[in-house]
């Protein structure tokens, strides 16, 4: 299996030989699927979600915007932030009326949808590389450095509570159950925080490197992680166990006009429950898009076109598209009929 | 024609030859000349004057960028927390020296100082995961660490001579020179 340790920049190099053959040899040849792109992100594209109701998108970059989309058609409609530095998170509550981001200066920027009014939080040590706000818009949470999650009140800008994490282990993952009781929050470990007492009802070990995403189902009984160390695990919240554990494979990569998959695996970035709960998205440094059933962990669908990591996806609504952000500076939507 | 006025005119040519041969070794001389002195100005300038008319660059960080826009090679003192699949990481240490990046814009390898004890480093990174380093210490002692999960191996060397360990999934394959037995060992 010497293909399976070549490199894609050996593959590059043996295609332009005219070796083509024997690149594919540790890989199989693939279709590109039918997609959408939108593009408009000066950089990498950090994480995008879909707005209730499935009409609009946000998604914000290390160019420092926030943009707002038409979900249905691409278009962009308009920069909710410009000049905000590099973006990490993006994270919108559960009527679509605000939306809250965080970056590597330090801020946590909370956007009003409806008048597009701005303002900033900060405070914490250091920066957070995850948001998280509530369902009912009132709650912000993120990581400080020394690793504690700061919750700051939106409407007052006041810190409010303080979940005492372990000393400077902090994290990046943070997600709110559906009825805004539970915060989750992960470093590798993920804990589940009851947000009014403050403490933690449960522990879920597992993942052996940083959870780079979490996400509900949304009757809130499972949660999903996709971790670093490549990968991707659903969680049983009643019983605190694992229940399905997905190690995607495969690196994507274009050459010869045609898109070529080795059979490696990569850390995990992104993970997404449909509306229905029926299936989980992944996504990561393989530049694939998975879709698998969530009850069983059996492989649906894979989506191949973007050039670089994948770093969020998100489901409409309905069920009928999936979309995704990359580094490569675009958000794709993907048909799943 | 008569043969007078032919006698006349072939004169008159070889006057204009001469004319212009004079006229050309003139030019040859000048350019000769102007070379020779456009020559002496540079390589015959002192040293000095050289040194001091050039430009140095004096700035705290140099990104250099691929056609996309994203960040390849960035020199800095101190270099920038590690960006990893789109978000920042703490580096736990201020470091200056080059760094690599992926076109991703992960960062992959670094070539550095770290700021606050004089270690000198390089490294060579997997995604999100050190798996090379190769380093020296102020005092002399210099390592080079390779690994992959619980296998790897680290060759040293120090005024205690050289050391080398090697592991295969959590086992050790060789050491040298061999682990001290632990105090208080079985009888």
């Amino acid at each position: 299996m010497s293909g399976t340790k070549r490199s894609p920049a050996a593959a590059l190099l043996l295609a332009g030989l005219g070796l083509l053959s024997m690149v594919r040899c540790g890989g199989r040849a693939v279709a590109e699927e039918v997609r959408e792109v939108w593009e408009g992100h000066a950089g990498g594209v950090t994480d995008v979600t879909v707005l209730p109701g499935g009409e609009q998108a946000v998604s914000c970059g290390l160019d420092g915007t926030i943009k707002l989309w038409d979900a249905r058609s691409g278009r962009l409609l308009k920069d909710l932030l410009a000049g905000g530095g590099e973006l990490f998170a993006v994270s919108a509550d559960s009527a679509g009326r605000r939306i809250a981001a965080t970056g590597y200066d330090g801020r946590i920027w909370i956007v009003d949808l409806k008048n597009n009014s701005k303002r900033t939080l900060s405070g914490f040590r250091g920066w957070s590389a995850g948001v998280a706000l509530s369902p009912d818009s009132r709650r912000v949470a993120a990581w400080s450095m020394d690793g504690d999650i700061w919750i700051f009140d939106v409407d007052s800008g006041d810190r409010v509570q303080t979940l005492k994490g372990q000393r400077n282990k902090w994290g990046m993952a943070l997600a709110w159950s559906p009825d805004g009781k539970i915060l989750a929050a992960a470093r590798s470990v993920i804990s589940l925080w009851d947000v009014e007492s403050g403490k933690t009802v449960r522990t879920l070990e597992g993942h052996l490197d940083f959870v780079r995403a979490l996400a509900f189902s949304a009757e809130g009984k499972r949660l999903a992680s996709a971790s670093m160390d490549k990968c991707v695990k659903v969680w049983n919240l009643a019983e605190g166990k694992e229940s399905v554990a997905l190690k995607p494979e495969g690196f994507a990569f274009y050459a010869d006009g045609e898109w070529v998959t080795e059979p490696i695996q990569l850390p995990a970035t992104a993970a997404a429950f449909s509306a229905d709960g029926k299936l989980l998205a992944t996504a990561g440094a393989d530049r694939i898009v998975h879709v698998w059933d969530a009850e069983t962990g059996t492989l649906r669908k894979e989506f191949k076109g973007h050039h670089n990591a994948v770093t969020a996806v998100a489901f409409s609504p309905d069920g009928s598209r999936l979309i995704s952000s990359s580094l490569d500076h675009t958000i794709r939507v993907w048909k799943l009929d | 024609m008569n043969d007078a006025t032919i006698q006349e005119l072939a004169g008159s040519i070889k006057a204009l030859e001469r004319k212009c041969r004079r006229q050309s070794w003139l030019i040859a001389a000048m350019l000769l000349a102007g070379a020779a002195f456009g020559l002496s100005r540079t390589v015959l300038k002192p040293r000095s004057e050289i040194v001091d008319s050039g430009k140095i660059l004096q700035v705290r960080g140099l990104s250099v960028v691929d056609e996309k826009g994203t960040e390849r090679v960035y020199i800095g003192a101190p270099v920038r927390e590690p960006l990893i699949l789109g978000k920042r990481f703490p580096r736990g240490g201020a470091m200056s020296g080059i760094l690599l990046f992926d076109e991703d814009g992960t960062e992959r390898s670094g070539y550095c100082t770290s700021d606050g004890y004089p270690n000198v480093l390089f490294t060579l990174d997997a995604i999100g995961r050190q798996h090379a380093l190769f380093m020296a210490e102020p005092q002399g002692g210099t390592s080079l660490w390779v690994w992959s999960g619980a296998s790897g191996f680290k060759l040293g060397v120090d005024e205690d001579g050289t050391n080398l360990k090697m592991t295969d999934r959590g086992k050790t394959l060789l050491e040298v020179p061999a682990a001290a037995a632990p105090k208080g060992g079985a009888k």
